[in-house]
């Protein structure tokens, strides 16, 4: 399983390749592009962040590809905002064709109208989270519409994650692994995210709530009070998935995902040789147990491993 | 809605059905509550099943389905059947429960609406039953924090060639679209294809987890994505009143999914239009 990392500073392409990541993702920025169809028109998931999260013009990008692919490693360009029309669609023409010729591993996509696209210019696309791939029926659709590789979404389980590979093993697949967990679904969170509101579930939580309820008993208020604390301040406010790696090792997962494009690379590292090492101890392992046992968990240790709040895939410690 | 158009009314009982069955209602109490309150002539059409949780709709009994059909042939009113995404845990299950819906109440579906490709392929090869694509399928920005986005006249995105396509291969009958914007314009939208609208509420976001399906549990076994429920959904529901937004703006919490009320939403450029009315406070 190889590991795959936001790049937004190639500065630090060394130190990330160094740490071991052999995959690496990057939205672009396109002027021409905003001026042609709007401000609200995002290119990518987090265009709204503008260049915070999407450092670099299309140019640079392409300048960027042989770069990276002189490490070794594999380059993927992110086109997965929600949704795009028909006249952006074939705008994005444009971009599949010279980042072909520049030799990209592929495009990360979010809608069948982008694979067809992908597919008409030669180039590979990976089924994004946007896509939402829930069970193994949409994955096959999207593998015999083109994609060559899906990206589960974040909200389902180690055995549904597994079972779909079963059903559909043509394609690779990649899942998430590290950082930025999110509370709803990546394929229907329709809220703009953007600088000055963030996502919608950034409103939420600090919005004023009420919550209502039929059963008024007092234990019964303050269970449910608790609950939405602890939903709104502590679930997912970091996430991890490093005990899952064995089985995804053993699935054959073709990669998993750090998100966190606009984190610090320093940090980024950090979790690039958790995984790393832990996939190298994963593949040593006959069991899952001595797995578990021989794992690292570095700094995380003691801090966010103890209730389940920060993981991708709790079941692995704390039971289905 | 604007007056010149032809309009098809109907009543959404989804995420709904076991809400106004709980509260003693009947079916047809309920629906002639909403008939009253928007001051139709008669309502055409229910949907039932669900948009956005599959426990929700696998957990509809024979009951649930027996008490809608029964009242929907006394009223001559059509039935959609409205089928969520099944993550990958449920989608066998589903499968079964749909054979046994369609032995048991084959007459009386009228027509199916998904809200995945998966499901669209299934539903089209296996029954011989008109199809619609769900709201999920129409991913177009949807946020009244940001007024200049909101505030236009807005043509949804989702009219593609690949959509047209779709429609012609699997003879799509209906597109539903949610309230997204002040004014929504669908001058561009495929000929032979009839177009639905959700109100008054738009969903913004949703997702697998359930927070009310984990009150009840031990901390470590909190929020897991489709997880196991004892339908909390039913007797729960959070309202927020975000700073970004006028507070005249509802914002609520219903099961998975979070929607913004936006039932002054005006659509224009369809000669017919379906109007679906989710009509939450006659139960609360």
């Amino acid at each position: 399983m190889n590991v795959l990392v936001p790049l937004n500073n190639l500065e630090h392409l060394t130190q990330y390749v160094e740490a071991g990541a052999r995959e690496f993702y990057i939205g672009f920025y396109c002027d021409a592009w905003t001026e042609q169809f709007g401000a609200y028109a995002d290119l990518n998931r987090l265009s709204g962040y503008e260049k915070e999260a999407n450092t670099y013009s299309f140019e640079e990008i392409l300048a960027m590809v042989p770069k990276v692919k002189e490490t070794g490693s594999s380059i993927y360009i992110t086109f997965n905002s929600s949704v795009y029309s028909e006249e952006q669609v074939q705008y994005m023409r444009r971009y599949f064709e010279q980042l072909k010729q520049v030799g990209v591993d592929g495009v990360i996509v979010s809608c069948i109208e982008l694979v067809t696209l992908a597919k008409e210019c030669g180039v590979d696309s990976v089924a994004s989270t946007i896509c939402g791939i829930y069970n193994s029926d949409i994955a096959r659709f999207y593998y015999e519409a083109g994609a060559r590789r899906l990206i589960l979404p974040r909200d389902l389980s180690i055995e549904e994650v597994c079972s779909i590979m079963q059903a559909v093993p043509e394609v690779e697949y990649e899942v998430f692994m590290m950082r930025n967990g999110c509370t709803f679904s990546d394929a229907n969170c329709l809220g703009l995210h953007r600088l000055k509101n963030c996502a919608i579930c950034a409103s939420l939580r600090k919005g004023l709530h009420e919550l209502y309820m039929k059963n008024k008993q007092k234990g019964h208020q303050e269970e449910v009070k608790e609950n939405d604390r602890l939903f709104t301040k502590d679930f997912h406010k970091y996430s991890c998935g490093l005990c899952s790696i064995y089985d995804f090792v053993k699935a054959g997962v073709k990669a998993g995902k750090i998100v966190g494009r606009t984190d610090d690379w320093e940090d980024i590292c950090r979790d690039i040789r958790l995984v790393c090492e832990n996939v190298q101890i994963a593949k040593n392992c006959e069991t899952k147990e001595a797995y578990l046992e021989a794992m690292v968990r570095g700094e995380y240790e003691n801090g966010i491993c103890e209730d389940g709040m920060s993981c991708y895939y709790p079941e692995v410690r704390f039971g289905n | 809605m604007e007056n010149e158009i032809t309009m098809e009314h109907c009543v959404n009982l989804c995420e709904l059905i076991k809400q106004v069955l709980a509260s003693g209602m009947t079916i047809g109490e309920y629906v002639e509550q909403v008939r009253k309150e928007k001051g139709w002539d008669r309502v055409g059409r229910i949907y039932i099943g669900s948009y956005f949780c599959s426990h929700y709709f696998l957990h509809l009994t024979e009951w649930d389905f027996t008490q809608i059909f029964t009242y929907a042939k006394q009223a001559d009113c059509k039935i959609t059947l409205v089928l969520p995404v099944f993550t990958q845990k449920n989608l066998g299950s589903a499968k079964k429960f749909l054979d046994r819906l369609s032995c048991r109440f084959d007459d009386g579906i009228d027509e199916i609406t998904v809200n995945d490709y998966g499901m669209l392929v299934y539903i089209s090869s296996k029954y011989c039953v008109r199809v619609n694509l769900g709201r999920l399928f129409m991913k177009d920005y949807r946020d009244p924090r940001y007024p200049e986005y909101f505030n236009q006249v807005f043509s949804p995105a989702g009219f593609t060639k690949s959509l047209y396509s779709f429609i012609k291969k699997y003879r799509i009958h209906m597109v539903e679209l949610d309230p997204t914007h002040r004014e929504l314009d669908v001058s561009n939208k495929p000929e032979k294809v009839g177009i639905a609208i959700h109100t008054p509420f738009c969903y913004m976001t949703t997702g697998q987890i359930c927070e009310y399906a984990s009150i009840a549990k031990p901390l470590e076994k909190k929020f897991r994505p489709n997880m196991e429920c004892e339908a909390e959904c039913l007797t729960h529901h959070i309202e927020y009143e975000l700073e970004e937004l006028d507070p005249a703006r509802r914002v609520i919490r219903l099961g998975r999914t979070v929607y913004f009320e936006n039932g002054d939403c005006v659509v224009r450029g369809a000669d017919t239009l379906r109007e679906i009315v989710f009509s939450l406070d006659i139960i609360r």
